[in-house]
Protein backbone atom coordinates (compact mmCIF):
# COMPACT_ATOMS: atom_id res chain seq x y z
CA UNK A 1 0.00 0.00 0.00
CA UNK A 2 2.71 2.01 0.86
CA UNK A 3 4.11 1.33 -2.61
CA UNK A 4 1.14 2.27 -4.21
CA UNK A 5 0.40 5.61 -2.80
CA UNK A 6 4.11 6.48 -4.19
CA UNK A 7 3.79 5.41 -7.45
CA UNK A 8 0.57 7.55 -7.33
CA UNK A 9 2.34 10.28 -6.07
CA UNK A 10 5.17 9.87 -8.44
CA UNK A 11 2.38 9.97 -11.08
CA UNK A 12 1.06 12.83 -10.20
CA UNK A 13 3.77 14.97 -9.67
CA UNK A 14 5.25 13.89 -13.16
CA UNK A 15 2.33 14.42 -14.92
CA UNK A 16 1.69 18.04 -13.38
CA UNK A 17 5.04 19.16 -13.40
CA UNK A 18 5.47 18.49 -17.21
CA UNK A 19 5.47 21.44 -19.44
CA UNK A 20 1.42 21.56 -20.23
CA UNK A 21 -0.76 23.60 -21.39
CA UNK A 22 -4.31 23.11 -20.35
CA UNK A 23 -5.58 22.58 -23.98
CA UNK A 24 -3.58 20.03 -24.26
CA UNK A 25 -5.04 18.05 -21.23
CA UNK A 26 -5.92 14.33 -21.85
CA UNK A 27 -6.16 13.78 -25.61
CA UNK A 28 -7.34 10.84 -26.27
CA UNK A 29 -4.96 8.09 -28.00
CA UNK A 30 -5.75 4.90 -30.12
CA UNK A 31 -7.49 2.20 -27.87
CA UNK A 32 -10.37 2.86 -26.18
CA UNK A 33 -9.83 4.38 -22.26
CA UNK A 34 -6.66 5.59 -22.94
CA UNK A 35 -5.40 9.33 -23.21
CA UNK A 36 -2.56 10.85 -23.65
CA UNK A 37 -1.36 14.19 -20.97
CA UNK A 38 2.21 15.68 -21.43
CA UNK A 39 2.92 12.59 -23.43
CA UNK A 40 2.11 10.10 -20.79
CA UNK A 41 -0.53 7.40 -21.37
CA UNK A 42 -3.10 7.41 -18.93
CA UNK A 43 -5.99 5.06 -17.94
CA UNK A 44 -9.88 6.59 -17.69
CA UNK A 45 -9.27 6.51 -13.82
CA UNK A 46 -6.03 8.24 -14.08
CA UNK A 47 -7.66 11.29 -16.02
CA UNK A 48 -10.27 11.42 -14.02
CA UNK A 49 -8.08 11.83 -10.57
CA UNK A 50 -5.43 13.71 -12.10
CA UNK A 51 -8.15 15.79 -13.51
CA UNK A 52 -9.91 16.69 -9.83
CA UNK A 53 -6.95 17.64 -8.78
CA UNK A 54 -5.82 19.66 -11.11
CA UNK A 55 -9.19 21.46 -11.39
CA UNK B 1 46.26 -20.72 -48.90
CA UNK B 2 47.06 -16.75 -47.40
CA UNK B 3 48.80 -14.15 -48.80
CA UNK B 4 49.80 -11.19 -47.04
CA UNK B 5 49.93 -8.87 -49.91
CA UNK B 6 48.99 -8.61 -53.71
CA UNK B 7 52.71 -8.93 -54.85
CA UNK B 8 53.03 -12.40 -53.22
CA UNK B 9 50.23 -13.95 -54.27
CA UNK B 10 49.98 -16.34 -57.62
CA UNK B 11 47.89 -13.36 -59.70
CA UNK B 12 49.63 -13.65 -63.05
CA UNK B 13 47.81 -14.68 -66.10
CA UNK B 14 45.26 -16.84 -64.02
CA UNK B 15 41.38 -17.20 -64.49
CA UNK B 16 40.07 -17.71 -61.16
CA UNK B 17 36.45 -19.12 -61.13
CA UNK B 18 35.35 -16.45 -58.45
CA UNK B 19 37.05 -13.44 -56.99
CA UNK B 20 35.33 -12.31 -54.49
CA UNK B 21 35.86 -8.45 -53.16
CA UNK B 22 35.64 -8.46 -49.15
CA UNK B 23 36.67 -10.88 -46.08
CA UNK B 24 33.81 -10.45 -43.68
CA UNK B 25 31.35 -13.22 -43.08
CA UNK B 26 29.07 -13.01 -46.31
CA UNK B 27 33.04 -13.33 -48.10
CA UNK B 28 34.32 -15.71 -46.26
CA UNK B 29 31.26 -17.71 -45.65
CA UNK B 30 30.86 -17.51 -50.16
CA UNK B 31 34.26 -18.57 -50.12
CA UNK B 32 33.91 -21.70 -48.08
CA UNK B 33 30.68 -22.51 -50.00
CA UNK B 34 32.22 -22.27 -53.29
CA UNK B 35 35.27 -23.67 -52.57
CA UNK B 36 33.55 -26.75 -51.25
CA UNK B 37 31.78 -27.30 -54.49
CA UNK B 38 35.18 -27.27 -56.07
CA UNK B 39 35.56 -23.80 -57.14
CA UNK B 40 39.21 -21.92 -57.35
CA UNK B 41 38.33 -19.14 -55.41
CA UNK B 42 40.32 -15.59 -54.97
CA UNK B 43 39.05 -14.35 -51.84
CA UNK B 44 40.54 -10.42 -51.34
CA UNK B 45 40.46 -8.55 -48.04
CA UNK B 46 41.38 -4.66 -48.20
CA UNK B 47 42.66 -5.15 -44.62
CA UNK B 48 44.76 -7.23 -43.04
CA UNK B 49 44.83 -9.60 -39.76
CA UNK B 50 43.56 -6.66 -37.56
CA UNK B 51 43.14 -2.98 -37.26
CA UNK B 52 45.27 -0.62 -39.05
CA UNK B 53 44.89 2.82 -39.75
CA UNK B 54 45.93 2.96 -42.78
CA UNK B 55 43.10 0.39 -43.88
CA UNK B 56 40.43 1.50 -41.33
CA UNK B 57 41.05 5.46 -42.42
CA UNK B 58 39.64 4.27 -45.51
CA UNK B 59 36.01 4.02 -44.19
CA UNK B 60 36.24 7.36 -42.70
CA UNK B 61 33.76 10.20 -44.50
CA UNK B 62 30.82 12.13 -43.60
CA UNK B 63 27.16 11.86 -41.92
CA UNK B 64 25.21 14.65 -44.31
CA UNK B 65 22.03 13.97 -43.00
CA UNK B 66 20.48 12.57 -39.54
CA UNK B 67 23.56 12.38 -36.59
CA UNK B 68 24.56 9.13 -37.15
CA UNK B 69 27.41 6.72 -36.56
CA UNK B 70 30.64 8.32 -38.20
CA UNK B 71 31.65 6.03 -41.07
CA UNK B 72 34.96 4.77 -39.72
CA UNK B 73 33.44 3.55 -35.97
CA UNK B 74 30.27 1.85 -37.31
CA UNK B 75 32.43 -1.39 -39.26
CA UNK B 76 35.91 -2.68 -39.23
CA UNK B 77 38.20 -3.02 -41.94
CA UNK B 78 40.04 -6.22 -41.52
CA UNK B 79 39.42 -9.54 -42.21
CA UNK B 80 36.78 -11.37 -40.32
CA UNK B 81 35.06 -7.99 -41.19
CA UNK B 82 32.78 -6.02 -38.35
CA UNK B 83 31.96 -9.33 -36.89
CA UNK B 84 35.53 -8.53 -34.90
CA UNK B 85 33.57 -6.45 -33.29
CA UNK B 86 30.01 -7.74 -33.04
CA UNK B 87 27.84 -8.90 -29.73
CA UNK B 88 26.34 -11.66 -31.62
CA UNK B 89 22.94 -10.92 -31.07
CA UNK B 90 21.12 -12.73 -33.86
CA UNK B 91 17.07 -13.14 -35.15
CA UNK B 92 15.90 -14.36 -38.51
CA UNK B 93 13.71 -12.55 -40.58
CA UNK B 94 9.87 -13.22 -40.45
CA UNK B 95 7.56 -14.13 -42.98
CA UNK B 96 6.32 -11.11 -43.10
CA UNK B 97 9.64 -9.60 -43.91
CA UNK B 98 8.82 -10.55 -47.61
CA UNK B 99 5.17 -9.84 -47.79
CA UNK B 100 4.03 -6.47 -49.47
CA UNK B 101 2.49 -4.04 -47.80
CA UNK B 102 -0.18 -2.34 -49.57
CA UNK B 103 0.50 1.26 -48.03
CA UNK B 104 4.12 0.72 -48.49
CA UNK B 105 5.96 1.25 -51.45
CA UNK B 106 7.99 -0.83 -53.19
CA UNK B 107 7.69 -3.86 -50.47
CA UNK B 108 7.72 -7.36 -50.82
CA UNK B 109 10.81 -9.25 -51.71
CA UNK B 110 11.01 -11.11 -55.05
CA UNK B 111 12.39 -14.12 -52.76
CA UNK B 112 10.38 -15.76 -49.81
CA UNK B 113 11.46 -16.96 -46.45
CA UNK B 114 10.90 -20.27 -47.00
CA UNK B 115 14.50 -19.88 -49.50
CA UNK B 116 16.86 -18.75 -47.05
CA UNK B 117 14.87 -21.68 -44.19
CA UNK B 118 16.44 -23.90 -46.21
CA UNK B 119 19.99 -22.93 -45.09
CA UNK B 120 18.87 -22.10 -41.90
CA UNK B 121 20.54 -25.29 -40.27
CA UNK B 122 23.81 -24.39 -41.98
CA UNK B 123 24.09 -20.93 -40.58
CA UNK B 124 22.95 -21.58 -37.21
CA UNK B 125 25.95 -24.57 -37.59
CA UNK B 126 28.21 -21.07 -38.30
CA UNK B 127 27.24 -18.99 -36.08
CA UNK B 128 27.15 -21.35 -33.12
CA UNK B 129 23.78 -20.23 -32.17
CA UNK B 130 22.10 -23.38 -31.17
CA UNK B 131 18.31 -24.62 -33.68
CA UNK B 132 15.72 -21.35 -33.95
CA UNK B 133 12.98 -24.47 -32.12
CA UNK B 134 14.99 -24.03 -28.77
CA UNK B 135 14.34 -20.85 -28.36
CA UNK B 136 11.05 -19.98 -29.77
CA UNK B 137 8.64 -16.68 -29.97
CA UNK B 138 5.94 -17.05 -27.47
CA UNK B 139 2.74 -15.32 -26.82
CA UNK B 140 2.15 -13.80 -23.54
CA UNK B 141 -0.79 -11.61 -22.25
CA UNK B 142 -0.24 -8.26 -21.82
CA UNK B 143 -3.02 -5.52 -20.70
CA UNK B 144 -5.78 -7.80 -21.51
CA UNK B 145 -3.99 -8.64 -25.49
CA UNK B 146 -2.07 -11.14 -26.48
CA UNK B 147 1.52 -9.88 -27.64
CA UNK B 148 4.03 -11.47 -28.88
CA UNK B 149 7.25 -12.05 -26.78
CA UNK B 150 10.52 -11.86 -29.32
CA UNK B 151 13.32 -14.07 -28.44
CA UNK B 152 17.23 -14.08 -29.98
CA UNK B 153 20.06 -15.99 -30.17
CA UNK B 154 23.78 -14.53 -29.34
CA UNK B 155 26.34 -15.73 -31.39
CA UNK B 156 30.41 -16.13 -29.94
CA UNK B 157 32.08 -16.30 -33.40
CA UNK B 158 33.98 -14.36 -34.83
CA UNK B 159 34.50 -14.87 -38.57
CA UNK B 160 38.72 -14.13 -38.32
CA UNK B 161 39.36 -16.23 -35.34
CA UNK B 162 37.05 -19.44 -36.63
CA UNK B 163 37.97 -19.82 -40.33
CA UNK B 164 41.31 -18.36 -40.00
CA UNK B 165 43.26 -21.54 -40.16
CA UNK B 166 40.62 -23.03 -42.40
CA UNK B 167 41.35 -20.31 -44.87
CA UNK B 168 44.81 -20.74 -44.54
CA UNK B 169 44.74 -24.76 -45.16
CA UNK B 170 42.26 -24.36 -48.31
CA UNK B 171 44.04 -25.58 -51.41
CA UNK B 172 41.64 -23.39 -53.71
CA UNK B 173 40.83 -20.86 -51.38
CA UNK B 174 43.25 -18.13 -52.22
CA UNK B 175 42.94 -15.30 -49.39
CA UNK B 176 45.39 -11.83 -49.96
CA UNK B 177 44.67 -9.41 -47.76
CA UNK B 178 45.86 -5.94 -48.03
CA UNK B 179 44.07 -6.20 -51.31
CA UNK B 180 41.98 -2.95 -51.73
CA UNK B 181 39.40 -3.02 -54.53
CA UNK B 182 39.82 -0.19 -56.76
CA UNK B 183 38.46 -0.87 -60.04
CA UNK B 184 36.66 -2.19 -62.35
CA UNK B 185 37.11 -3.19 -66.32
CA UNK B 186 34.27 -3.39 -68.37
CA UNK B 187 34.20 -5.38 -71.54
CA UNK B 188 32.43 -3.40 -74.64
CA UNK B 189 28.85 -2.90 -74.63
CA UNK B 190 29.61 -2.26 -70.75
CA UNK B 191 27.72 -5.93 -70.30
CA UNK B 192 30.47 -7.94 -68.55
CA UNK B 193 33.28 -7.50 -66.22
CA UNK B 194 36.68 -8.06 -67.33
CA UNK B 195 39.12 -7.46 -64.78
CA UNK B 196 38.65 -5.95 -61.39
CA UNK B 197 41.39 -4.14 -60.31
CA UNK B 198 43.44 -4.11 -56.88
CA UNK B 199 46.07 -1.63 -54.76
CA UNK B 200 47.42 -1.95 -52.20
CA UNK B 201 48.15 0.24 -49.14
CA UNK B 202 51.65 1.46 -50.75
CA UNK B 203 51.23 3.77 -53.42
CA UNK B 204 54.34 2.92 -54.98
CA UNK B 205 53.28 -0.57 -55.74
CA UNK B 206 51.72 -0.93 -58.75
CA UNK B 207 47.55 -2.12 -59.51
CA UNK B 208 46.68 -5.85 -59.84
CA UNK B 209 44.18 -6.83 -62.73
CA UNK B 210 42.43 -9.95 -61.62
CA UNK B 211 40.54 -12.12 -63.95
CA UNK B 212 37.58 -14.26 -62.90
CA UNK B 213 34.62 -16.43 -64.13
CA UNK B 214 32.25 -14.18 -61.73
CA UNK B 215 33.21 -11.51 -59.28
CA UNK B 216 31.00 -10.71 -55.76
CA UNK B 217 31.18 -7.57 -53.89
CA UNK B 218 30.91 -8.77 -50.05
CA UNK B 219 32.13 -5.15 -48.53
CA UNK B 220 28.85 -4.15 -46.60
CA UNK B 221 26.24 -1.86 -47.02
CA UNK B 222 28.11 1.32 -46.74
CA UNK B 223 31.28 0.09 -49.02
CA UNK B 224 29.42 -1.85 -51.64
CA UNK B 225 27.29 1.03 -53.28
CA UNK B 226 30.97 3.55 -52.63
CA UNK B 227 32.69 1.12 -54.54
CA UNK B 228 29.91 1.36 -57.78
CA UNK B 229 29.77 4.52 -57.12
CA UNK B 230 33.39 5.11 -57.53
CA UNK B 231 33.73 2.89 -60.52
CA UNK B 232 32.29 5.31 -63.24
CA UNK B 233 35.31 5.12 -65.63
CA UNK B 234 33.69 3.56 -68.13
CA UNK B 235 30.10 4.26 -66.84
CA UNK B 236 29.69 7.53 -65.64
CA UNK B 237 26.90 7.00 -63.35
CA UNK B 238 29.05 4.13 -61.22
CA UNK B 239 28.66 0.46 -62.07
CA UNK B 240 25.18 -0.82 -61.94
CA UNK B 241 24.05 2.60 -62.01
CA UNK B 242 21.79 2.95 -64.79
CA UNK B 243 18.55 3.96 -63.01
CA UNK B 244 20.24 5.90 -60.28
CA UNK B 245 19.30 3.05 -57.64
CA UNK B 246 22.86 2.26 -56.07
CA UNK B 247 23.03 3.72 -53.19
CA UNK B 248 19.36 4.81 -52.56
CA UNK B 249 16.81 3.05 -50.05
CA UNK B 250 19.78 3.14 -47.04
CA UNK B 251 17.98 1.99 -44.16
CA UNK B 252 19.01 1.06 -40.49
CA UNK B 253 16.48 -0.47 -37.88
CA UNK B 254 16.37 2.50 -35.76
CA UNK B 255 16.70 1.96 -32.23
CA UNK B 256 15.52 4.99 -30.36
CA UNK B 257 14.23 4.91 -26.95
CA UNK B 258 10.98 6.47 -27.17
CA UNK B 259 9.45 6.33 -23.99
CA UNK B 260 10.06 6.56 -19.99
CA UNK B 261 8.71 4.07 -17.45
CA UNK B 262 7.51 4.75 -14.13
CA UNK B 263 6.57 1.15 -12.55
CA UNK B 264 4.94 0.66 -10.22
CA UNK B 265 5.70 -2.21 -7.20
CA UNK B 266 6.49 -4.90 -9.63
CA UNK B 267 9.51 -4.14 -11.97
CA UNK B 268 9.17 -6.95 -14.68
CA UNK B 269 11.76 -8.64 -16.48
CA UNK B 270 13.39 -6.47 -19.65
CA UNK B 271 11.19 -8.17 -22.65
CA UNK B 272 11.08 -7.54 -26.38
CA UNK B 273 7.42 -7.05 -27.37
CA UNK B 274 5.59 -6.82 -30.87
CA UNK B 275 2.39 -7.46 -32.83
CA UNK B 276 1.62 -9.58 -35.94
CA UNK B 277 1.20 -8.38 -39.42
CA UNK B 278 -2.63 -7.80 -38.91
CA UNK B 279 -2.25 -4.96 -36.22
CA UNK B 280 0.78 -3.51 -38.22
CA UNK B 281 -1.21 -3.18 -41.13
CA UNK B 282 -4.41 -2.53 -39.58
CA UNK B 283 -2.31 0.63 -38.29
CA UNK B 284 -0.60 1.17 -41.51
CA UNK B 285 3.05 0.83 -39.60
CA UNK B 286 5.80 -1.04 -40.48
CA UNK B 287 7.55 -3.98 -38.71
CA UNK B 288 8.58 -3.23 -35.09
CA UNK B 289 9.55 -4.67 -31.90
CA UNK B 290 9.58 -2.56 -27.98
CA UNK B 291 11.63 -3.39 -25.83
CA UNK B 292 10.61 -2.32 -21.79
CA UNK B 293 13.77 -2.17 -20.36
CA UNK B 294 13.80 -2.28 -16.52
CA UNK B 295 16.68 0.06 -14.87
CA UNK B 296 19.12 -2.78 -13.01
CA UNK B 297 22.25 -1.83 -10.94
CA UNK B 298 25.12 -4.41 -10.51
CA UNK B 299 26.66 -4.45 -7.47
CA UNK B 300 29.33 -6.06 -8.07
CA UNK B 301 30.17 -4.59 -11.25
CA UNK B 302 30.10 -1.39 -9.54
CA UNK B 303 32.43 -2.58 -6.74
CA UNK B 304 34.87 -3.83 -9.69
CA UNK B 305 34.56 -0.56 -11.04
CA UNK B 306 35.56 1.71 -7.81
CA UNK B 307 38.37 -0.93 -7.31
CA UNK B 308 39.84 -0.39 -10.93
CA UNK B 309 39.52 3.22 -11.11
CA UNK B 310 41.55 3.81 -7.83
CA UNK B 311 44.64 3.15 -9.72
CA UNK B 312 45.94 4.27 -13.27
CA UNK B 313 46.98 0.42 -13.47
CA UNK B 314 43.44 -0.85 -12.86
CA UNK B 315 42.16 1.23 -15.54
CA UNK B 316 45.19 0.06 -17.95
CA UNK B 317 44.57 -3.34 -17.36
CA UNK B 318 41.09 -3.13 -17.73
CA UNK B 319 41.93 -1.76 -21.09
CA UNK B 320 44.04 -4.27 -22.31
CA UNK B 321 42.67 -6.97 -21.20
CA UNK B 322 38.76 -6.24 -21.97
CA UNK B 323 39.73 -3.78 -24.69
CA UNK B 324 37.62 -1.10 -23.82
CA UNK B 325 37.91 1.80 -21.17
CA UNK B 326 36.25 1.73 -18.09
CA UNK B 327 34.15 5.24 -17.01
CA UNK B 328 35.55 6.04 -13.94
CA UNK B 329 33.36 9.53 -13.99
CA UNK B 330 30.34 7.59 -13.11
CA UNK B 331 29.02 4.70 -11.02
CA UNK B 332 30.91 3.30 -8.18
CA UNK B 333 29.78 1.59 -5.04
CA UNK B 334 28.86 5.22 -3.39
CA UNK B 335 26.61 5.49 -6.97
CA UNK B 336 25.33 2.24 -6.49
CA UNK B 337 23.85 2.67 -2.98
CA UNK B 338 22.42 6.10 -3.62
CA UNK B 339 21.07 4.71 -6.90
CA UNK B 340 19.47 1.60 -5.50
CA UNK B 341 17.85 3.29 -2.36
CA UNK B 342 16.04 5.86 -5.42
CA UNK B 343 14.71 3.14 -7.62
CA UNK B 344 13.71 1.15 -4.59
CA UNK B 345 11.21 4.08 -4.45
CA UNK B 346 10.71 5.15 -8.02
CA UNK B 347 11.13 2.24 -9.73
CA UNK B 348 11.58 3.21 -13.42
CA UNK B 349 13.03 2.07 -16.85
CA UNK B 350 12.36 2.99 -20.64
CA UNK B 351 11.21 1.72 -24.00
CA UNK B 352 13.52 1.31 -26.76
CA UNK B 353 11.81 0.32 -29.96
CA UNK B 354 13.51 -1.75 -33.47
CA UNK B 355 11.36 -0.80 -36.32
CA UNK B 356 11.69 -1.61 -40.00
CA UNK B 357 12.30 1.72 -41.99
CA UNK B 358 10.36 3.40 -44.83
CA UNK B 359 11.52 3.00 -48.28
CA UNK B 360 12.80 6.28 -48.97
CA UNK B 361 14.76 7.19 -52.05
CA UNK B 362 15.99 10.19 -50.51
CA UNK B 363 18.07 8.29 -47.56
CA UNK B 364 21.26 7.00 -49.05
CA UNK B 365 24.79 6.83 -49.12
CA UNK B 366 26.66 8.69 -52.13
CA UNK B 367 29.94 10.11 -52.41
CA UNK B 368 32.12 13.51 -51.01
CA UNK B 369 34.62 15.34 -53.35
CA UNK B 370 37.42 14.45 -50.92
CA UNK B 371 38.98 11.43 -51.57
CA UNK B 372 40.99 8.79 -49.94
CA UNK B 373 44.52 7.45 -50.13
CA UNK B 374 43.72 5.32 -52.88
CA UNK B 375 41.52 8.04 -54.97
CA UNK B 376 38.14 6.71 -54.01
CA UNK B 377 35.59 9.26 -53.06
CA UNK B 378 34.48 9.28 -49.81
CA UNK B 379 31.58 7.98 -48.17
CA UNK B 380 28.56 10.80 -47.21
CA UNK B 381 26.09 8.98 -45.52
CA UNK B 382 22.78 10.70 -45.69
CA UNK B 383 20.33 8.97 -43.19
CA UNK B 384 17.02 9.96 -43.14
CA UNK B 385 13.81 9.30 -41.68
CA UNK B 386 10.28 9.06 -43.32
CA UNK B 387 6.61 10.30 -42.01
CA UNK B 388 6.01 6.52 -41.98
CA UNK B 389 9.25 5.95 -39.65
CA UNK B 390 8.08 8.40 -37.10
CA UNK B 391 4.45 7.27 -37.63
CA UNK B 392 5.66 3.56 -36.88
CA UNK B 393 7.46 4.69 -33.41
CA UNK B 394 4.96 6.40 -32.02
CA UNK B 395 2.27 3.75 -33.07
CA UNK B 396 4.34 1.39 -31.29
CA UNK B 397 4.93 3.64 -27.85
CA UNK B 398 1.08 4.46 -27.72
CA UNK B 399 0.81 0.71 -27.66
CA UNK B 400 3.05 -0.13 -25.42
CA UNK B 401 2.09 2.44 -23.31
CA UNK B 402 -1.57 1.13 -23.38
CA UNK B 403 -0.29 -2.37 -22.75
CA UNK B 404 1.79 -1.28 -19.82
CA UNK B 405 -1.05 0.84 -18.24
CA UNK B 406 -3.56 -2.21 -18.50
CA UNK B 407 -1.27 -4.51 -17.32
CA UNK B 408 -0.82 -2.58 -14.11
CA UNK B 409 3.41 -2.70 -14.45
CA UNK B 410 2.92 1.22 -14.48
CA UNK B 411 2.54 4.58 -16.92
CA UNK B 412 4.81 5.13 -20.12
CA UNK B 413 5.82 8.66 -21.05
CA UNK B 414 6.74 8.98 -24.76
CA UNK B 415 9.70 11.02 -25.56
CA UNK B 416 9.04 14.71 -26.52
CA UNK B 417 10.83 14.32 -30.13
CA UNK B 418 8.51 11.51 -30.84
CA UNK B 419 5.69 14.01 -30.45
CA UNK B 420 6.62 17.02 -30.98
CA UNK B 421 7.97 17.06 -35.58
CA UNK B 422 10.15 20.39 -34.34
CA UNK B 423 12.29 18.65 -32.02
CA UNK B 424 14.74 16.44 -33.45
CA UNK B 425 15.32 12.34 -32.68
CA UNK B 426 18.66 12.02 -30.51
CA UNK B 427 21.31 11.88 -32.31
CA UNK B 428 24.32 9.29 -32.15
CA UNK B 429 26.26 11.10 -29.33
CA UNK B 430 23.18 10.65 -27.00
CA UNK B 431 22.38 7.43 -27.77
CA UNK B 432 22.07 4.26 -29.90
CA UNK B 433 19.80 5.73 -33.13
CA UNK B 434 20.52 2.35 -35.00
CA UNK B 435 21.86 -0.73 -34.95
CA UNK B 436 24.35 -0.15 -37.31
CA UNK B 437 22.78 -2.52 -39.77
CA UNK B 438 23.56 -1.15 -43.10
CA UNK B 439 20.66 -1.99 -45.18
CA UNK B 440 18.80 -1.57 -49.01
CA UNK B 441 21.47 0.36 -51.10
CA UNK B 442 21.63 -2.01 -53.48
CA UNK B 443 18.50 -3.18 -53.09
CA UNK B 444 16.82 -6.75 -54.70
CA UNK B 445 14.09 -6.51 -57.14
CA UNK B 446 12.87 -8.10 -60.51
CA UNK B 447 12.31 -4.96 -62.06
CA UNK B 448 16.09 -3.00 -62.75
CA UNK B 449 14.02 0.28 -62.29
CA UNK B 450 13.12 -0.58 -58.94
CA UNK B 451 16.90 -2.64 -57.61
CA UNK B 452 20.17 -3.15 -58.40
CA UNK B 453 20.17 -6.94 -57.78
CA UNK B 454 17.77 -9.57 -58.62
CA UNK B 455 16.33 -12.34 -57.00
CA UNK B 456 19.65 -14.05 -57.74
CA UNK B 457 21.85 -11.53 -56.41
CA UNK B 458 23.07 -10.77 -59.74
CA UNK B 459 23.68 -7.23 -60.86
CA UNK B 460 21.18 -7.14 -63.36
CA UNK B 461 21.08 -6.70 -66.82
CA UNK B 462 24.19 -5.05 -67.88
CA UNK B 463 27.19 -6.90 -65.30
CA UNK B 464 26.56 -10.35 -66.22
CA UNK B 465 29.61 -11.40 -64.56
CA UNK B 466 29.46 -9.53 -61.81
CA UNK B 467 27.20 -12.00 -60.83
CA UNK B 468 26.57 -11.66 -57.09
CA UNK B 469 26.17 -8.80 -54.41
CA UNK B 470 26.96 -10.92 -51.51
CA UNK B 471 26.60 -8.30 -48.77
CA UNK B 472 24.97 -8.85 -45.12
CA UNK B 473 27.90 -10.10 -43.73
CA UNK B 474 27.50 -9.23 -39.80
CA UNK B 475 24.89 -6.16 -40.01
CA UNK B 476 25.29 -5.10 -43.41
CA UNK B 477 23.07 -5.66 -46.39
CA UNK B 478 22.68 -3.52 -49.18
CA UNK B 479 20.68 -6.37 -51.07
CA UNK B 480 17.69 -6.03 -48.52
CA UNK B 481 14.87 -5.60 -50.65
CA UNK B 482 13.30 -3.82 -47.56
CA UNK B 483 14.67 -4.22 -43.75
CA UNK B 484 12.99 -6.61 -41.60
CA UNK B 485 11.93 -4.49 -38.16
CA UNK B 486 11.82 -5.82 -34.76
CA UNK B 487 15.39 -6.73 -34.57
CA UNK B 488 18.38 -7.05 -36.40
CA UNK B 489 17.44 -9.60 -39.23
CA UNK B 490 19.42 -9.82 -42.56
CA UNK B 491 20.32 -12.93 -43.61
CA UNK B 492 23.72 -13.27 -43.17
CA UNK B 493 26.28 -15.27 -45.21
CA UNK B 494 23.20 -16.93 -46.42
CA UNK B 495 22.71 -14.29 -49.28
CA UNK B 496 26.61 -15.21 -49.96
CA UNK B 497 25.70 -18.47 -50.24
CA UNK B 498 22.97 -18.16 -52.25
CA UNK B 499 24.68 -16.50 -55.42
CA UNK B 500 26.48 -18.36 -57.93
CA UNK B 501 25.02 -22.23 -57.57
CA UNK B 502 23.90 -22.37 -54.58
CA UNK B 503 21.05 -20.19 -52.37
CA UNK B 504 21.90 -19.45 -48.87
CA UNK B 505 20.48 -18.80 -45.27
CA UNK B 506 19.89 -16.33 -42.84
CA UNK B 507 20.49 -14.62 -39.58
CA UNK B 508 22.47 -11.30 -38.65
CA UNK B 509 23.83 -9.75 -35.18
CA UNK B 510 23.78 -7.30 -32.54
CA UNK B 511 25.36 -6.32 -29.12
CA UNK B 512 28.60 -4.82 -28.44
CA UNK B 513 32.04 -6.05 -28.08
CA UNK B 514 35.34 -4.36 -28.18
CA UNK B 515 37.97 -7.41 -28.11
CA UNK B 516 39.34 -5.96 -31.35
CA UNK B 517 42.73 -7.08 -32.17
CA UNK B 518 44.39 -3.44 -32.44
CA UNK B 519 47.41 -3.23 -34.21
CA UNK B 520 48.26 0.09 -32.27
CA UNK B 521 49.46 3.53 -33.44
CA UNK B 522 48.21 6.30 -30.33
CA UNK B 523 46.45 7.94 -32.89
CA UNK B 524 44.00 4.70 -33.94
CA UNK B 525 44.01 3.69 -30.36
CA UNK B 526 42.95 7.06 -29.22
CA UNK B 527 39.99 7.24 -31.78
CA UNK B 528 39.38 3.49 -30.71
CA UNK B 529 38.94 3.90 -27.24
CA UNK B 530 37.64 7.74 -27.11
CA UNK B 531 34.75 6.96 -29.90
CA UNK B 532 32.25 3.98 -28.95
CA UNK B 533 32.94 1.46 -31.43
CA UNK B 534 30.23 -0.13 -30.14
CA UNK B 535 27.70 -2.01 -32.15
CA UNK B 536 24.31 -3.47 -31.52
Amino acid sequence: MKTRRGFFRLLLSGVLASRFAPAAWASPVPGDGFHMVNGWILTDSDVEMLGRYRD
Amino acid sequence: MLYSGLSEAPLSERVFDVCIAGGGPAGITLARRLASQGMDVLLMEGGGLELTVDSQDLYDGKNIGLDYYEPYTARLRYLGGSSNHWGGRCRELDAMDFHTRPYHPLSGWPIGKAELDAYAAETDAILEIGPRSAVPDTTVELGGQTVERLTYRHSPVKFLDKYLDELKAAPNIHVVINANLVDMELNEGLASVRHAVFRSHDPDEREYRISAEAFCLCMGGLENPRFMLNANRQAPAGIGNDHDLVGRYFMEHPHFVIGDVMFDDTVPETENYSMPMEFQNDQKMLNFSVRVVTEKLHLLREVSRTALCATSFGERLARAVLGRNIDCDVGGTDEYFDAKAFLADNPVGYVQVNTEQFLNPESRVTLLDETDALGMRRIAVDWQLADQDFHTMRVAGEWIGRRVAAEGLGRVRLRDWLLNRDIAPPGADEEMPGGHHHMCTTRMSDDPKQGVVDRNWAGKPVYRRLECFCHVGTRQSDLFHRAAGAAPRGSFGGNAAKTLHERGPGTVSGGPDMSLRTQGTKELLDRFYSERWVIS
